[in-house]
């Protein structure tokens, strides 16, 4: 036999087992074209053109989860910010319109989320992008499946305060825009520092401007597999060994991914794009970045030491994924959203894992404070403060940080909030009681640093 | 014997003859010329059209080298009983699909198989066939998994 009893085995338990699969394939598509002088014209335009090039995509997706016998967990898209297709339309003001169609359009192909109802304000907006911004907590709170994204500072421009204090604004609106749902629009809304233009998880992709026509990229998980093998490598393995465990099957992993999403690619007839080696984790028991810090000898998450833990694991991903795949990109770190990882959960219940330390995870992972729950009353200014404090962290960096933050209104410290399905449930956290509000409103631009002058 | 093969023959043969200085022009319209004299003999031999023969020679030359996206290979365990063999096979048979390899072990009571199968010729698609597998398993009281060869091309070799 070609292949070993052990290996069949390992593959089998991977995907039966262990909840390898992957988790998104998600179509990139420029909706540039659908740029019009009236806002209603667009929102036609740009639902006829998602409804026609994502027809297939769910089957097809499906189709090869069955034949290949790894299952895609999530089918996705992701457009042109959508800032950029309304500048041209003479009727300034309902964006709405354009939101419900690129919903609705979504809901047609039967994708669980499509992103991209964007902007790029990293160092200040136009007059159209100013009220479209405005138009952000409606939109997430009159749609399903529509998600938004600010990328609101990068190493070259700095940090666009003004923006940054306006988020945080935005994100309150949001919170109060869905109050009986807990706050669910902000689950829906990412702000980024060095967005990255084909990242395939949600809710932060986009379809960048230098991107093509269409282009499937594929977003591979598996922090079930990691964790089972951790879990079970001797007590007293070494770290570079441990790095090295990881490294390799990490490689296994993306070269599964590539293959998903090749083959998708061909069959719907457009370009491969990237594959992004994000360990994402799930409400699913097992399949949690936090037990993986846990099996390296932790007693809860978020205690000392797991910077460094998280440190090894994402590194030990990129390069294990790096060697398997010629195309890779995205975010390709670790992800710890608090909501969707019942180890995050169970570690914040505990008192284990801090504000504090997810920020400072935020250094060595993708997105640090990613679907953290603060309590209702966190003013505007705080939440600005949370984010200024990540984005000033991927500047200076020269890495992609972002900040999924919920006030959730009515709540306080202690309690939990429920939002279902991926989303999962957030233990609300506390928030540093002193006041940042001065500082933000000062508003204006942190300068970009001085490595930002690299030419 | 697949075309690139003849031509690659013929090619080096006339350059046997003429030496590696002749003219490339000429050279390749000599290959062109002996290759399409001699196809319908070639062709003859194969049965069904030299083309077609080659076509799939080439598939399958293909396949064997990457993994294939026609050849399942099916995982089975469960509690040793007899039957179990004949229930999967018999899912094969009727599925059309033959197998190329297979290996069986028992240990402690515990069943397991690994079966090679060929699906290119099965008439259903793979969700179908899974179905089957499922309601089989059901039956024998076993777990019955089936996943395209390439996934473990892809995990295990590289």
């Amino acid at each position: 036999m070609e292949y070993t009893q052990a290996e069949i085995l390992q593959t089998v338990r991977m995907t039966e087992m262990e909840h390898l699969d992957i988790r998104t394939v998600t179509l990139g598509l420029s909706l540039r074209d659908c740029a019009s002088d009236s806002i209603e014209k667009t929102a036609e335009r740009a639902r006829e053109k998602i409804e026609r090039t994502a027809a297939r995509l769910v089957q097809t997706v499906d189709e090869i989860g069955d034949e290949v016998g790894i299952r895609v967990a999530n089918k996705r898209i992701s457009i042109t910010p959508a800032s950029m297709i309304v500048e041209g339309a003479r009727s300034n003001g309902d964006y709405i319109q354009l939101a419900r169609a690129i919903d609705e359009a979504a809901a047609r192909v039967g994708v669980d989320f499509i992103g991209g109802y964007s902007a790029l304000v990293h160092k200040g907006w136009t007059r159209v992008e100013s009220d479209f911004l405005d138009s952000i907590p409606e939109a997430l709170a009159s749609t399903e499946r529509l998600c938004s994204s600010l990328n609101v500072a990068t190493t070259r421009a700095g940090i666009n305060m003004d923006a940054v204090r306006r988020t945080g604004s935005l994100i309150k609106e949001m919170a109060e825009a869905t109050r009986e749902r807990g706050g669910l629009a902000c689950a829906k809304f990412v702000c980024f520092a060095n967005a990255v233009e084909d990242n395939p998880f949600m809710a932060g992709a986009f379809h960048g401007v230098g991107e093509p026509e269409a282009v499937i990229n594929v977003g591979v998980s598996g922090p079930g597999v990691v964790n089972h093998a951790v879990k079970n490598a001797p007590r007293d393995l070494p770290l570079h060994e441990m790095a090295e465990l990881i490294k390799k099957l990490s490689f296994k992993l993306s070269r599964a991914g590539e293959l998903v999403g090749r083959e998708a690619a061909r069959r719907l007839g457009l370009p491969f794009g990237i594959i992004d080696l994000s360990l994402a984790p799930t409400p699913v028991v097992g399949d949690s970045v936090a037990n993986i810090i846990e099996a390296m000898g932790f007693e809860r998450a978020g205690t000392h030491g797991t910077t460094a833990a998280l440190a090894l694991l994402t590194d030990a991903v990129k390069k294990g994924g790096a060697m398997a795949s010629g195309s890779v990109g995205g975010m390709s770190g670790a992800f710890i959203p608090v909501s969707e990882d019942a180890g995050m959960i169970e570690a914040a219940r505990l008192g284990a894992l801090s504000l504090d330390k997810l920020e400072a995870w935020t250094s060595v992972c993708s997105v640090g404070i990613d679907m953290v729950a603060v309590p209702g009353s966190t003013s505007a200014e705080t939440i600005a403060a949370i984010i200024a404090d990540e984005m000033a962290i991927g500047v200076m960096n020269n890495k992609t940080t972002a900040v999924r933050i919920i006030p959730v209104p009515g709540k306080d410290a202690g309690e939990t909030v429920e939002f279902g399905g991926l989303l999962g449930t957030a233990p609300i956290m506390p928030v540093n009681k002193f006041s940042s509000d001065e500082f933000i409103k000062r508003g204006g631009r942190i300068p970009a640093p001085i490595h930002s002058l690299r030419n | 014997m697949a075309n690139e093969e003849l031509i690659y023959r013929i090619t080096r043969a006339i350059y046997g003859r003429l030496g590696a200085e002749a003219d490339e022009r000429v050279v390749e319209q000599l290959v062109t010329d002996v290759y399409r004299a001699i196809e319908p003999v070639v062709g003859n031999g194969s049965g069904a059209g030299s083309v077609q023969a080659n076509q799939r020679n080439a598939r399958e030359r293909e396949a064997q080298d990457a993994g294939s996206a026609e050849r399942l290979i099916i995982s089975v365990f469960g509690v040793d009983h007899p039957g179990i063999v004949a229930g999967v096979s018999q899912v094969l048979a009727e599925a059309e699909c033959s197998i190329i390899d297979i290996n069986q072990t028992v240990v402690q009571g515990k069943f397991a198989m690994i079966i090679v199968a060929n699906m290119s010729r099965a008439g259903e698609s793979a969700a179908a066939l899974k179905e089957r597998f499922r309601k089989e398993g059901e039956r024998l009281g076993v777990r019955i998994y089936a996943q395209r060869e390439d996934l473990f091309n892809a995990m295990h070799r590289i």
